[in-house]
């Protein structure tokens, strides 16, 4: 086979299980949110198909794609269409750069885990969570109805409004690794430096924008079911529900990935090459660290929303612009003072 | 152009089948030509003459900010073709700069185009002539 | 070479496509989605001409930015069912000539200067050099471009606001 017939399939198959991956993650989180919501309120959960109800988000599938697709008299079509799609194709895509794993050896070949090692990896996340206040915006637009267009405006005016905060938080990392590459940035989390202890405030006004460009509770005010019915999803049925269902899961994975990789060392293991285990080994625990580390963040996301009520959408606003922002611009520029008085 | 190719299509008499084959030779003879600055420049001309025809014909305020955006985008792909192929990076600051004044311009522009649909409940700019004598 | 070629073509046909439907489409919100594609088709055209800082940039403040302001603006002047939102054309005749005009007058010009052009580099670093020339050569432009930015959030949040 010719060398570039060889690097297309190797790419091919990274992308086919990696998408497959998150996509079986994306169901499962759905059942560990109904699960541990359960456990929060002190009820069960679903545990009546297959054993402790693991086969439930396959039935759930099964049931939206039966169902009858409605859509609104005098709703914009076409973009009443394209909405959910844009929705999922944004958050997928994400995973396009982030490494899961360091460089393996597979038949004296040297493949990288990650499906893309591009140069500017930030800015193209940047870039992505940028396009995805698309998705809500249009789908609240186009379904002529006013709660999902109160959902659509309040998810773009809060976007727009995180967007900066993330933007400047990620700053601080950029600085301290002289790279927009995520590859170079985990690389250099090593043994005890992650991120998150040379930049803990970074990490919590990244964290709280993470929250914000997720849509997740306490900042769910696009789809605050109590207010607006459903938010920017009110008119939604069957697959194109669905769609935005598994948008909202992929989102809070992929935030959880991205967070892993700036701030907790991405798939980094401390200590882990000085125990002297086989390289295949080494390179194998690595992608179950990072795995590991998602989890435990994508659990995090599940914890918050059911312990803390929703912002109102003023406070909302008011910690954006007064809080997150001034906060991230002091990270940036202590950053930069302790970068330029010791940095050897 | 194969010989046997515009015999037979002369011969067919069918336009649809003419038409393609044009165009198949169109995009051979296209495909072989080296990419040099002039095609980026040619294509710049043209976003811009699109974005003035926009300017000129329509009367949607938001419509008239899209094609000054395009025109901005035209000049852009000038400036980024101009750093690359004279080897230097301060055309890309240019664009920078450029994307700076758009953003600050479609933030003022959206800002003016709202206050003015709270006023005058129209985005009709032949209706907006308050400053006209 | 040829990939690069029919890239060129591909990402062309769609800037030009897309922005005669940003003129000429009846509705504002399909002129927006129009812009959309129209944008991404001149990130391309920016990768391949080995400024992907610039493209990525193009993407975040045009499509992440500007355009999800305009799109916001047609939400916020457009009652969904009652005002019809589409708008007539003008001109059309004159417009389309002057334009004509000017854009024979311009590829006459881009064909009788002679370019003082140089080989493209290939996949060389782009940000540093940026970073660099911002910081140093055109560093009163950048500081005086972050004031316009200033200037403009300002000025914006206070036009929007209601005066009482």
């Amino acid at each position: 086979m010719p060398e570039w017939l060889i690097d297309i399939l190797i790419t091919l198959t990274k992308i086919v299980i990696v998408e497959g991956v998150i996509l079986t993650a994306v169901a499962y989180s759905v059942y560990a949110e109904r699960r541990v919501s359960a456990f929060t309120q002190n009820r069960i959960g679903p545990n009546r198909v297959g054993p402790a109800g693991l086969l439930q988000p396959l039935v759930d599938v099964v049931k939206l794609l039966m169902k009858e697709d409605i859509v609104p008299a005098k709703a914009n079509r076409l973009v009443h269409a394209l909405a959910p799609g844009i929705s999922i194709l944004v958050a997928l895509s994400t995973f396009a750069v982030i490494p899961f794993g360091d460089k393996i050896l597979l038949a004296g070949r040297e493949i990288k885990l990650q499906i893309a090692d591009v140069n500017i990896g930030i800015l193209y996340i940047l870039a992505l969570v940028s396009l995805g206040v698309y998705g809500v915006t249009l789908s609240g637009w186009s379904s002529n109805s006013k709660y999902s267009l109160l959902g659509g405006l309040r998810s773009s005016a809060q976007m727009i409004s995180y967007e900066l905060s993330m933007g400047l938080a990620v700053l601080g990392v950029i600085l301290i690794n002289g790279s927009f590459e995520l590859d170079t940035i985990v690389q250099n989390q090593f043994g005890w430096k992650w991120n998150i202890i040379l930049q803990p405030i970074g990490f919590l006004t990244f964290l709280v924008s993470a929250f914000a460009e997720t849509n997740r509770t306490p900042f769910d005010l696009p789809e605050a079911e109590q207010e607006l019915v459903g938010g920017y999803h009110t008119e939604y049925s069957s697959m194109k529900f669905a769609m935005f269902f598994l948008a909202e899961y992929a989102n809070v994975i992929v935030a959880s990935s991205v967070i892993t990789t700036l701030y907790l060392g991405g798939w980094q293991f401390p200590y882990l090459q000085t125990f002297g285990l086989p390289d295949m080994l080494v390179s194998i625990l690595q992608v179950l660290a990072f795995c590991g580390k998602v989890f435990l963040m994508v659990l995090f996301f599940i914890w918050v929303r059911w312990t803390i009520p929703r912002f109102r959408y003023d406070q909302l606003m008011n910690l954006g612009w007064k809080a997150m922002l001034p906060l991230a611009l002091a990270n940036l520029v202590l950053t930069a003072i302790i970068l330029t008085l010791f940095k050897t | 152009m194969n010989l046997w190719l515009f015999i037979l299509m002369l011969s067919s008499c069918d336009i649809r089948f003419i038409l393609l084959v044009l165009f198949l030779n169109l995009s051979l003879l296209l495909i072989n030509i080296m990419i040099d600055i002039n095609f980026y420049l040619i294509l710049s001309a043209i976003l811009f003459a699109i974005g003035v025809i926009g300017v000129l014909v329509r009367r949607n305020a938001i419509i008239i900010f899209m094609c000054i955006e395009l025109m901005l985008n035209a000049v852009n792909i000038s400036l980024v073709s101009f750093s690359s192929f004279l080897g230097n990076s301060s055309g890309q600051i240019f664009v920078f700069f450029v994307m700076t004044v758009a953003a600050a311009e479609a933030a003022i522009g959206l800002a003016i185009v709202i206050s003015l649909f709270r006023n005058k409940e129209t985005l009709n700019i032949d209706e907006i002539n308050i400053l006209k004598w | 070479m040829i990939y690069y070629t029919i890239l060129f073509y591909v990402f062309a046909v769609l800037a030009v496509a897309t922005a005669f439907y940003v003129v000429f489409a009846k509705n504002v919100i399909h002129s927006a989605f129009a812009l959309f594609g129209t944008l991404f088709a001149v990130a391309g055209l920016f990768v391949l001409l080995n400024a992907d800082f610039i493209a990525i940039t193009q993407i975040m403040v045009y499509v992440g930015g500007i355009l999800v302001l305009m799109i916001f603006g047609v939400m916020l002047t457009t009652k969904i069912a009652d005002i019809d939102i589409h708008t007539k054309n003008l001109n059309r005749i004159p417009a389309i000539l002057f334009s004509t005009g000017i854009t024979v007058i311009l590829i006459f010009i881009l064909f009788t200067t002679k370019w003082n052009i140089k080989p493209q580099v290939q996949n060389q670093e782009t940000v540093s050099q940026i970073g660099k020339l911002m910081l140093t050569t055109y560093l009163l432009p950048f500081e005086i471009a972050s004031i316009v930015l200033l200037v403009a959030l300002v000025g914006s949040a206070m036009y929007a606001r209601k005066t009482k």
